[in-house]
């Protein structure tokens, strides 16, 4: 390893690690506002629950699967005329953000959707009988009874975002997925290469570690675990 | 005019596969306020639907349930709301939110209800203290008992002064001294609040313990029904007298008879209220020429009523039998021959 190498590293890994977490974050948070939302009326439009209604549960369930069924790289192309519209520039790492989001918004819905489907159906009845609107239901019985599994969830969500960021860097977007490709792949630099995979298993051990961590502590404060 | 009413109420089920069942068959009860009514029955007889249906969460197939004289059957999502708002429920498994604490547990009917902070923090520590848990305020269902958790379940269906409580098996997943502490409970709510109570169950406990009214449910239909006192004195149907098998003596038999052969003499007697203090027997024998051979004898209480009875062979000629059988009628002792 040369003197190149070396300063290539220490300029470019720390710059396009903060673009990776950039994008995680703000892709993560978009597809939670989009998909907790649509989980919540997938689980509230099944069969048997409060608001059964099987039009609404069919229509949102097939865009879901769509959403879900497509491969992420055809999906980042497939997007370039919309990512233009919305950024401006289908390259770059904001730009990347949006085909993230969208992959990652169904995904999080079933995610919702499976939560709180697992609430025991009697709490949902208790709550019904004591007067409570489905959105109290929502906000006030199914949120905070599955928080645990939320918060799980969204740690295999970010995760997941991570390994797609990489390949959304490997297509125009930025992030460790480009200083791979690029430096490690085109340039044929074995150290750089091997680097951004360590700093990739890095971030991800550490997000699954305080994701599960935290859904613990949900769990032990409630005494559901010990 | 009664709290509740339910008349003709039907409820029928279709399967997928196109079989019709009856769950409730022109069921017909009416409630009147300050009652603790027991609905019994065994599994399958149809009581929890009936429950169902009296909380809305089921539509009766035809057939009207009246609440203060109003159809509930027809309400709509947000008088259905309101309605639930005026009526507790508290549960088998107690269905207590795991991931709030025992206060906000309480506080959640009065929160959806849209109660001020300072309004939920008081009626909370009222009702904590009215099931005699404050000590438990900040701490998690998990962590509570099973007669806690059933306590808390009282206290959150409590919380908007309910009319109505309805318990839905309440007791059945309890230890026999812990449930005869959330029955002193109920029966204290009962009469210091004067709330009605209507509680399904299959034990015969709970309906001897507090109830004042009793309907007995089965396949779908009341097949019988009127005050505690009545029904455990003379039980018409046979479905109650199977219910009721566990407190009533096994039939006498003919090896205690002094003959050692069978005889139509055998009388049961029945004793309540003022006749069970009374030495009716011993007025018998003074006063009329029979002799009495005691087979059987238990005294009981349900609640502030005490009760007995006798199984007895009465001897002696036609005349004097028949005789003393009518004193007995006139002190308030019914029999009834065994035969």
């Amino acid at each position: 390893m040369n003197n190149d190498t070396l300063h290539l590293m220490l300029t470019l890994i720390p710059l396009e690690l903060w673009n990776t977490c950039y994008m995680v974050i703000v892709s993560a948070a978009i597809a939670i506002t989009v998909g907790l939302p649509i989980g919540a009326l997938l689980s509230i439009t099944a069969k048997g629950a409060v608001r059964d209604n099987r039009f609404y549960y069919g229509l949102l369930s097939t865009i879901v699967n769509i959403g879900r069924s497509i491969p992420f790289a055809i999906l980042m192309i497939a997007l370039i005329p919309f990512t233009r519209w919305v950024v401006g520039s289908s390259l770059g790492t904001t730009a990347a953000i949006v085909p993230l989001s969208i992959a990652a918004a169904p995904f999080f819905a079933r995610i919702t959707e499976s939560a709180f489907m697992q609430i025991d159906k009697s709490l949902i009845e208790a709550a019904t009988v004591m007067g409570s609107t489905p959105w109290q239901i929502i906000t006030k019985v199914l949120l905070p009874e599955s928080f645990s599994s939320l918060i799980s969830g969204g740690t295999t969500l970010i995760v997941n975002l991570i390994g797609y960021s990489a390949m959304a860097g490997t297509m125009g977007g930025g992030g460790l997925g480009k200083v791979a490709i690029q430096y490690g792949y085109q340039r044929w630099n074995p150290y750089l290469m091997l680097a951004t995979v360590i700093i990739l298993i890095i971030l991800v051990q550490l997000i699954q570690r305080i994701g599960s961590y935290s859904a613990r502590c949900v769990e032990r404060k409630i005494g559901c675990s010990t | 005019m009664p709290i509740v009413e339910i008349k003709n109420v039907s409820k029928l089920f279709k399967s997928p596969s196109g079989d019709v069942h009856v769950a409730l068959k022109g069921v017909s009860l009416q409630i009147h306020q300050g009652q603790i009514q027991g609905i019994i029955g065994m599994s399958g007889a149809g009581k929890s639907t009936l429950m169902r249906c009296l909380v809305g969460l089921e539509i009766p197939t035809s057939g009207e349930i009246l609440f203060h004289g109003e159809n509930i059957v027809c309400f709509d999502e947000a008088q259905k709301r309101l309605y639930r708002h005026r009526i507790g429920m508290i549960f088998q498994h107690f269905n207590l939110f795991s991931s709030r604490t025992v206060a906000e547990n309480i506080a959640y009917p009065l929160e959806i209800h849209g109660a001020s902070q300072a309004q939920i923090k008081e009626r909370v520590d009222e009702l904590l203290d009215l099931v005699h848990l404050s000590h438990k305020k900040d701490a998690y269902p998990a962590r509570l008992s099973g007669g806690e958790r059933q306590r808390i379940g009282i206290a959150r269906a409590l919380a908007n002064h309910p009319d109505v409580l309805f318990c839905d098996e309440a007791t059945s997943a309890l230890d026999p001294n812990t449930m005869g502490s959330i029955l002193e409970l109920l029966q204290e709510l009962n009469q210091r609040l004067n709330i009605t109570i209507v509680a399904i169950t299959h034990q015969l406990e709970v309906v001897k313990q507090i109830c004042t009214h009793v309907a007995v449910i089965s396949d779908g239909e009341i097949v019988e029904q009127g005050t505690v006192q009545d029904l455990f004195n003379t039980p018409a149907h046979p479905v109650t007298r199977n219910l009721l098998k566990s407190q009533l003596p096994s039939p006498p038999k003919i090896e205690w008879l002094d003959s050692g052969q069978p005889t139509e003499d055998l009388y049961r007697l029945n004793f309540k209220g003022d006749s069970v203090k009374q030495p009716v027997i011993a007025q018998l024998l003074r006063a009329h020429h029979v002799t009495i051979n005691i087979l059987q004898a238990n005294i009981d209480s349900f609640q502030t009523m005490v009760f007995g009875f006798l199984v007895v062979e009465i001897r002696g000629s036609e005349e004097a039998k028949n005789e003393a059988l009518n004193f007995l009628l006139e002190n308030h002792v019914h029999w009834e021959k065994i035969t």
